[in-house]
């Protein structure tokens, strides 16, 4: 496992394109560490290593697809209702490619 | 006594009777919320709400829900009205459709009044992170409402509404429900559509909401739960008939969990209604969890929600909608709506669901937590073959605000966790209120199995009646 660190906090912070202070930091390394500290103890449940990983909270299974139907289409409109800057119906951000 | 401190079934018999229109309930709701000092409301949708109102003028007889007034947590998307889930990285930000939720409620034309306030983005849980700062209790306004849901329980508590709608990712309704004497409801995973709802945790995320009443909360049950095809999760479930009791219903008691609950007049209360159920015909049942199983429950919700959670956010970039930031790049501009945009607590939430995401830590944290959520959820469904519900109280009053930074036991994270068991395995859980300690509730928790939606409804009112319990309005002494 990744050695927990002030340096890999602000690495993930990096990534999640926010800025976290030192005293964030603090406060996140000392909630890491309970956290942790009891991930860990979950080794010791019986049956821990076989069991399934569950990623849904009902053992029913839900593979119906519905009908391909399209209907309730947002208008272009609605779409773009929300973003600051569209031009010819696409949302503008700034250039990507220098 | 205010109108909107009654009822659902009571306003509806006033209203039908023509006794109050709509539009009295409408006035006074609006009135009060304004009014309201606990920090409750994001937005009030006066102009509409009355509007609505007017328009209603003859009662529809089977239909509770006519020219009902209510509010809804601002996480559930309102067509045209602002939500911003108490983010500031989503201020400005107007849905384009409707939740099928709010859809349901108006085409039976309840009446919303308003958007209430919640911790960001549904993180937390008192009701002190969202971007309008803090909620604060209407019994106590040094102690705090409970969150995640908290403007929702307090517009219910100070007699604003008789229902609102919240969501319920691992406690967030059930727990301010305890704080502030309501009943809180979730059912069982995928009855009611979270479509429209953002999400935290997929799945762990439920639509619940608050009630003065178990009766009152399966009336709404009964027209939120339906299949909805916008909802991959979403499934056909039965309607709750409340006609006929359970025979001899068993309520079960987890001996090592209430054990670790240290508040003495909670107990006796708790002790004390259930000899009132055994007075009853409940059958009464004895078992324990496992300490290492219930101690697992934080870290398993801790590790799930916060990956999951900066997963879903991901999306909230400040370019396709919320806030507009500046930069002269689009990564400036991400940068400058997500640095000012999330809070510092939620900041910390991202970075812990990250750091349990990378790759050298997924197989130790996210998959273990994954297989931990399996454990805990089989010994949950083992216990709930045993019996109809589990019947458990609340650890404590609501804490005073100055409080919840302090760092807990092991106990006190078990003890204050454990409603998280329901949003694991997908039960239906209620919470109602069970007494008061010097003017502040506390409540009980009844579990039950999946898609026994009914059986929890028909032991909840089982309590209900054997305790007759019911809170004051804030500001009213308690016998």
């Amino acid at each position: 496992m990744k050695q927990l660190s002030v340096n890999v906090l602000k690495e993930a912070s990096k990534k999640l394109f926010f800025a976290i202070d030192e005293t964030e930091c603090q406060s996140l390394l000392k909630t890491f560490e309970t956290i942790l500290q009891k991930m860990e103890a979950i080794d010791q449940l019986a049956g821990i290593k076989t069991a399934l990983p569950m990623v849904h909270p009902l053992d029913v299974k839900l593979s119906k697809l519905r009908s391909d139907i399209v209907k309730d289409v947002l208008s272009p409109d609605d779409v773009l209702r929300n973003a600051h800057d569209v031009v010819a119906n696409q949302i503008m951000i700034p250039k990507v490619v220098k | 006594m205010k109108l909107n401190g009654k009822t659902i079934v009571e306003l509806h018999g006033m209203l039908v009777r023509k006794e109050i229109t709509p539009l009295d309930l409408v006035q006074e709701a609006i009135k009060s919320a304004k009014a309201n000092h606990n920090n409750a409301f994001e937005l009030i949708v006066e102009k509409e709400a009355i509007k609505i109102a007017k328009q209603l003028t003859e009662p529809e007889v089977d239909n509770y829900l006519w020219g009902i007034p209510f509010v809804m947590k601002d996480n559930i998307s309102t067509k045209g009205i602002v939500t911003t889930a108490s983010s500031n990285i989503l201020n400005v930000y107007v849905p384009v459709f409707d939740a099928t939720v709010y859809r349901l409620l108006k085409r039976r034309k309840a009446i919303l009044i308003g958007k209430t306030t919640m911790d960001e983005l549904a993180m937390g849980g008192y009701g002190t992170t969202g971007h309008k700062g803090v909620q604060t209790n209407p019994y106590d306004s040094s102690r705090v409402a409970g969150g995640s849901s908290s403007g929702s329980a307090i517009a219910v508590a100070a007699r604003i509404v008789p229902f609102a709608l919240g969501s319920d990712t691992g406690d967030s309704v059930r727990k301010p429900a305890f704080y502030n004497g309501l009943v809180g409801y979730k059912g069982t995973y995928g009855a009611i559509s979270r479509f429209g709802l953002f999400a935290f945790s997929c799945s762990l995320d439920h639509v619940g909401f608050f009630t003065r009443s178990v009766l009152d909360a399966a009336i709404l049950f009964n027209l939120l739960a339906q299949k909805d095809e916008k909802d991959a999760t979403s499934m056909k479930v039965k309607k709750v008939s409340l006609d006929k009791d359970i025979k001899t219903p068993t309520f079960m008691i987890l001996d090592d969990l209430i054990s670790l609950i240290t508040d003495e007049d909670i107990l006796k209360q708790y002790f004390a209604s259930i000899k009132k159920l055994e007075a009853l015909g409940v059958k009464v049942i004895h078992r324990s969890f496992g300490i290492d199983l219930l101690s697992a429950i934080y870290p398993v919700y801790m590790v799930l929600s916060c990956a999951d959670a900066t997963s879903n956010c991901a999306a909230l970039d400040g370019i396709r909608y919320g806030a507009k930031y500046s930069g002269n790049t689009y990564e400036e501009i991400i940068f400058a709506a997500r640095n000012q945009g999330f809070s510092s607590s939620t900041k910390q939430r991202f970075v812990f669901g990250s750091f349990c995401l990378m790759e050298e830590n997924q197989e130790e944290l996210y998959l273990k937590a994954q297989k931990a959520r399996r454990l805990i959820s089989d010994r949950l469904n083992h216990l709930l073959n045993e019996c109809d519900v589990l019947y458990l109280p609340s650890a404590s009053v609501a804490p005073k605000l100055e409080t919840i930074k302090q760092p807990q036991t092991n106990e006190a994270l078990i003890v204050e966790n454990y409603l998280a068991l329901a949003n694991f395995n997908g039960s239906p859980s209620l919470s109602l209120p069970l007494g008061a300690k010097k003017g502040l509730p506390f409540g009980v928790n009844l579990i039950g199995r999946t898609f026994a939606d009914e059986v929890v409804f028909k032991c909840a009112l089982l309590v209900e009646k054997s305790n007759a319990f019911k809170m004051n309005p804030p500001g009213e002494p308690h016998e």
